[in-house]
């Protein structure tokens, strides 16, 4: 591996689309304001069909905001962050091993999928110490998928290679530029034809837009549903994202000993968006409590507007300070 | 052995007739040949601008990025994968304003990029407004009085910065090759291993 | 200005005895455009071939390019030993 501290924020994400170019694997990492100098790099790496990872630990804005402290307000800003209109995936995990499985699957999804992964974490536990067994980490499981990753010997044999090959799924076979005398072609941030030459052709230009967005499909295939903690049947069904999980189900747990049930349905893959699961997983539920880390319930807003679910009540917190479970049950309304 | 005709592919440059680019295409197609590469050797890295098109019009690896960001994608390209030539083309608005911060720190990091800078003092594919080494007092779409602003000069900014190997040519010259006065060659084409940063304007 | 202004208005470094290799005349050389009166300098300003390039100071560089070397697991033996080694 090797760690390069850029410049500057835009340097960094150029430098990744550089790096991923050449065939390895490549990542950054940021929070707000630096993602904010990325967002024309992240439309590049589009573009391109680069794969990607990219972590944005989130802290609140808007500008400096509070910089030593944790939120969740970056949601919106993470779909839709770029110019033009491509793939995405966005995760965001809830627990430590989670995230260390989420880097791994991160980036096996970013070369399935030939496009940009943004993992999202959050100040307070990019900045938290946990002890767990190492045995909770399971990584002799881990599994390297490369995608449509073609070996030189592989291109050797393709005299007629095309880089930007439509291809039903919008990912094309992808030989590493200069790894056989039948990979020498161009990698542009103008509209392309297949074989990578820059063209101002309106029909391969809608050609290549639907492919870029194709790959959403195949990515839907790879999200996975939220998941449910807790009983299956209770009064109370907690809706969250990412880390806000850990106070929710203390506020689960506390529920119980009062004698009221509930239980959290928590997403992690967030983007693409899984509408069938997500309505599956709240069918229902007999209270509806949604809980995020921002004002405007960015998430809730989202699920809103992909399945017309809507809360009962929703409880933000927007402070910088970590939601708790005391703060939850404090404004929670039982009926 | 490899020869001109392997670098070259069959689409026509868009540029004007007259260009330097064109000179500056040549230059580097006998480079190329000149330091015994293979297109498969090569990573050519430009930014946006007429002569950033350059990849387009030649068969060799190329990344074709965003304006002012050359260097950075170059930079990232070098670090995964030091055992290419790595050559970025691009001009004075791409190299010197927008990407001004990423020169100085290429520069001073002396990494192996070939940076070649195809600077006309003005911002020609817009149609004509003053670039960051136009001269005090020229009249241009956006400076109808004349520009107010002193120029840069890259060459001494890079000496300062420890640039180790600074260059000047202009269009109708060869660059790289043995020049007319018969002086070493470049880094561009002496040979595979690069030794660190190669500045050229 | 076309060909024939660049022609008429620059000199070429090999012609006045620059040496190459001497970093202070290069800066002076340089400073002459712009900022000076008379013609533009072309040629090899500066060349320092004893510093070491970024790349060659990267350790794990050592081992040849990055993308040329196999992306691999982590045995997870390894990772005991470098648990060990911490607590």
């Amino acid at each position: 591996m090797v760690f390069k501290q850029a410049e500057s924020e835009i340097a960094a994400i150029n430098m990744v689309v550089g790096a991923a170019n050449s065939g390895v694997r490549a990542m950054t990492a940021t929070s707000g304001g630096g993602f904010d100098l990325m967002t024309e790099g992240l439309s590049l790496a589009a573009m391109f069909e680069t794969p990607l990872v990219i972590l944005l630990g989130q802290r609140p804005g808007p500008a400096t905001g509070l910089p030593t402290r944790s939120n969740q307000p970056d949601l919106n800003l993470a779909m839709y962050a770029g110019h033009g209109e491509f793939t995405r995936v966005i995760i965001s995990p809830h627990t430590v091993q989670e995230f260390y499985h989420s880097a791994i699957r991160a980036f096996n999804l970013a070369d399935i999928l030939q496009c940009q992964v943004i993992v999202m974490s959050d100040q307070q536990i990019a900045s938290s110490l946990f002890g767990i067994d190492m045995d909770a980490f399971q990584m002799q499981d881990t599994l390297i998928d490369r995608g449509k990753l073609l070996t030189a010997e592989q291109v050797d044999a393709m005299p007629d290679y095309k880089r930007y090959k439509l291809t039903e799924d919008g990912i094309s076979p992808r030989a590493i530029a200069g790894s056989s005398a039948n990979a020498i072609f161009l990698t542009t941030s103008d509209e392309h034809d297949e074989r990578g030459a820059i063209t101002e052709g309106a029909e391969m230009a809608a050609r290549m837009a639907d492919k870029r967005l194709a790959k959403a499909k195949v990515a839907e295939s790879l999200m996975r549903p939220p998941f449910c903690y807790g009983p299956e049947e209770a009064d109370i069904t907690f809706v969250c994202w990412g880390t806000t999980f850990g106070p929710v189900v203390e506020s689960v747990k506390q529920l119980e000993t009062q004698g009221t049930s509930a239980n959290v349905v928590c997403f992690v893959d967030i983007w693409p968006f899984l509408v069938q699961a997500a309505q599956h997983a709240l069918d229902g539920a007999k209270r509806l409590v949604g809980v995020e880390q921002n004002k405007t319930a960015q998430f809730m807003h989202l699920l809103r507007a992909e399945t017309g679910i809507e809360m009962q009540q929703i409880i933000t917190k927007y402070d910088g300070r970590r939601m708790t479970p005391e703060y939850i049950l404090g404004i929670l309304e039982v009926k | 052995m490899s020869t001109v005709q392997d670098f070259s592919n069959d689409i026509r440059p868009t540029w004007c007739p007259g260009c330097g680019n064109y000179g500056i295409w040549n230059a580097i197609k006998r480079a190329l040949v000149a330091a015994e590469l293979e297109p498969r050797d090569v990573m050519m890295v430009t930014g946006i601008g007429c002569g950033s098109k350059m990849p387009n019009y030649m068969h060799i690896p190329g990344l074709n990025g965003l304006y002012g960001r050359t260097l950075a994608l170059a930079t990232g390209y070098k670090l995964a994968n030091h055992g290419k030539k790595v050559i970025t083309v691009h001009g004075d608005g791409d190299g010197y304003s927008m990407g001004g911060n990423h020169l100085m720190h290429t520069v001073r990091r002396n990494i192996g990029i070939v940076d070649i800078i195809q600077d006309n003092h003005v911002y020609a594919l817009t149609r004509g407004q003053y670039s960051p080494t136009s001269r005090s007092g020229w009249v241009t779409r956006t400076s109808p009085e004349g520009t107010i602003e002193k120029p840069l000069n890259p060459l001494a900014m890079a000496l300062t910065q420890g640039a180790t190997f600074v260059a000047r040519s202009f269009g109708c010259c060869r660059i790289g090759g043995p020049d007319r006065q018969g002086a070493q060659p470049s880094r561009l084409c002496a040979d595979r291993r690069d030794a660190g940063v190669c500045f050229v304007q | 200005m076309g060909y024939e202004w660049y022609r008429d208005n620059t000199y070429q470094l090999t012609d006045t005895g620059h040496d190459s290799n001497d970093r202070m005349a290069a800066i002076e050389r340089a400073l002459e455009y712009p900022g000076g009166e008379g013609k533009i300098p072309l040629g090899i300003f500066y060349q320092n071939n004893d510093t070491p390039s970024y790349e060659e100071q990267v350790p794990v560089l050592e081992a040849g390019p990055l993308a040329d070397q196999p992306l691999r697991k982590y045995p997870i033996e390894k990772y005991r030993e470098l648990l060990d080694e911490l607590f």
